[in-house]
C-alpha cells in the first residue's frame, strides 16, 4: 500500500512537471501522431503495390504494426524515461546515491521520478540513439565523444 | 579599375582563408573522431537499418526485380555519406552556451560545423564503403562505373542539401527545447519521400509527382537512382541538379535569416 501511494506521489510529480513545459508536451505529441501515421503511410505504400508480403495481408500488417506501436508505447511511458536516466545521471554524474539512500526500494523511487524536461536533461550533448520507429534522439549517451567546440 | 582589382583580391584571399580554415577544422575532426570508431561504427549500423530493411521489403514484393537491390545498395551508401547531426554538433552548443566560444573566435561559426559534418561523413563513408560492397556481393549488385560518375555531381549537391535541411532546423534550437522533435520530424519526411521506405518510382503516382518538387529526393534517392543507372540522359540529371540547387538556395537563405534573427535572442549566463 505504502509502495502504491509512492507509485502514485511519483506519477502525480511527474504528469505535473510535464504539464509545466506545454509546448515541449505539444512537441512530443504532435511529433509521436506524425510518427504514427509515417508508420501507417509505409504500410500502406507498399501494399498499394501487392496484396500480400511474405504471406501478409495489409488488415494483418495493420494488426501487426498496432500491437508493436502499443508495446512499444507501453516501453516508452514507463521503462525508457528512467532507463535511460541511469547511465549519464545515475552513474557517470554519480546521482544514483541519493536515490539509494532513501528509504524506499529503488525501483520504485525511480520508477515514477523522471526529471522535469529541460535542454540538459531531456536531449543528450551526444549523437543520435535509434531512429527505428520513433524518431526520439534524447537518450542515446556515448562515453568518449570529443568536444567539437574545443 | 585600381579599386575593383584590390576588392577582388580581398574577396579570393578571404574565400582561400575560409577554405584552409575548413580544410584545418576537417583534418582536427577527422583525428578527434578517429577515436570513437566504435561509436561511429553504431552511426553507421543505424544509417544503413532503414535502407536495408527497405531492400528486403521491396526484394519481397519484387523478387526478379534486380533494380531493388542495386537501388538500395546505392542508396545505403549515399545515406552514409550525407549523414547530418547538426542538431548535436551544433544545437547543443545553443543550449550549453558554448556558442559563445565559437562567436568570439575570428571565423565564422559555420566554419567548425561544416568541419566537424565532413569529418563525421568521412568516417560514415570509410566504414559504410565495406558494408555497401558486402551486401552488393551478397546480393549480387553490379554497379557501372559510368554510372557511379555521372552521380558525382548529384551526391555533392545532395549531401550539400542535407546539410542545409538540417542546418536550418537546428537553428530553431534558438527558440525551442524541442529541436530534436524538430529534427526528427524532418527525418520522417526524408525517409517517406526521400526514397527510403520506397524508391520514388514505387509510390502512388500523386505522391510520385510530388516527390520529384520536394527536396528529399534530392539528398538520397536522387543520387541513388543516378548510381543504379535509374535516371536516363543529361536532361534528366540537369533537372534533378536544377531541383537541388533551387532547395540549396531556399534553405541556405532561410539559415542565414534564422541565424540573423536567432543571434539577436541569443543570451549566455557565465563567463
Amino acid at each position: 500500500m505504502k509502495l502504491l501511494r509512492l507509485f502514485a506521489a511519483g506519477l502525480s510529480r511527474s504528469a505535473q512537471a510535464t504539464l509545466t513545459f506545454r509546448v515541449n508536451l505539444l512537441f512530443d505529441i504532435v511529433l509521436s501522431i506524425i510518427g504514427l501515421f509515417a508508420t501507417l503511410a509505409t504500410v500502406f505504400i507498399v501494399y498499394s503495390r501487392t496484396d500480400s508480403l511474405a504471406g501478409w495481408t495489409e488488415a494483418e500488417t495493420y494488426v501487426l504494426f498496432g500491437t508493436f506501436q502499443l508495446l512499444s508505447s507501453l516501453k516508452n511511458a514507463f521503462i525508457d524515461p528512467n532507463l535511460s536516466w541511469f547511465p549519464e545521471n545515475g552513474i557517470r554524474k554519480g546521482n544514483l546515491d541519493t536515490v539509494l539512500l532513501q528509504p524506499a526500494p529503488t525501483s520504485t523511487s525511480r520508477a515514477w521520478d523522471d526529471p522535469p524536461p529541460s535542454p540538459s536533461s531531456s536531449s543528450s550533448s551526444d549523437l543520435p540513439s535509434s531512429r527505428s520507429g520513433s524518431v526520439t534522439t534524447d537518450d542515446y549517451q556515448h562515453p568518449s565523444r570529443p568536444s567539437p567546440g574545443c | 579599375m585600381t579599386v575593383s582589382v584590390v576588392s577582388h583580391d580581398r574577396r579570393a584571399f578571404r574565400a582561400r582563408r575560409l577554405l584552409l580554415l575548413i580544410s584545418l577544422r576537417i583534418r582536427m575532426e577527422v583525428l578527434e573522431w578517429s577515436g570513437t570508431w566504435w561509436f561511429l561504427f553504431t552511426l553507421v549500423v543505424q544509417a544503413i537499418l532503414g535502407p536495408l530493411i527497405g531492400m528486403f521489403v521491396w526484394s519481397a514484393v519484387y523478387p526478379a526485380d534486380s533494380y531493388v537491390a542495386t537501388y538500395y545498395v546505392a542508396l545505403l551508401l549515399v545515406t552514409v555519406m550525407t549523414e547530418s547531426f547538426e542538431q548535436f554538433t551544433f544545437a547543443e552548443k545553443i543550449y550549453d552556451g558554448t556558442l559563445s566560444h565559437d562567436l568570439l573566435r575570428p571565423q565564422p561559426v559555420i566554419v567548425n560545423t561544416i568541419g566537424t559534418n565532413i569529418a563525421i561523413r568521412t568516417w560514415l563513408t570509410i566504414m559504410g564503403i565495406p558494408v555497401a560492397l558486402l551486401t552488393g556481393l551478397a546480393f549480387g549488385v553490379s554497379l557501372t562505373w559510368t554510372a557511379v560518375l555521372s552521380a558525382v555531381p548529384v551526391l555533392v549537391l545532395g549531401a550539400a542539401l542535407s546539410f542545409c535541411w538540417i542546418f536550418m532546423l537546428s537553428l530553431t534550437a534558438f527558440w525551442t527545447e524541442r529541436v530534436h522533435a524538430i529534427v526528427g520530424f524532418g527525418w520522417t519526411l526524408n525517409s517517406l519521400l526521400g526514397g527510403t521506405i520506397a524508391p520514388l518510382a514505387f509510390l502512388p503516382g500523386p505522391l510520385r509527382d510530388l516527390g520529384h518538387v520536394l527536396p528529399f529526393y534530392g539528398m538520397l534517392g536522387l543520387p541513388a537512382d543516378v548510381i543504379a543507372g535509374r535516371v536516363h540522359g543529361t536532361a534528366s540529371i540537369l533537372t534533378g541538379i536544377g531541383y537541388q540547387a533551387a532547395w540549396i538556395a531556399v534553405f541556405g537563405t532561410t539559415a542565414v535569416l534564422l541565424w540573423r534573427a536567432g543571434l539577436r535572442r541569443y543570451t549566455v549566463v557565465g563567463a
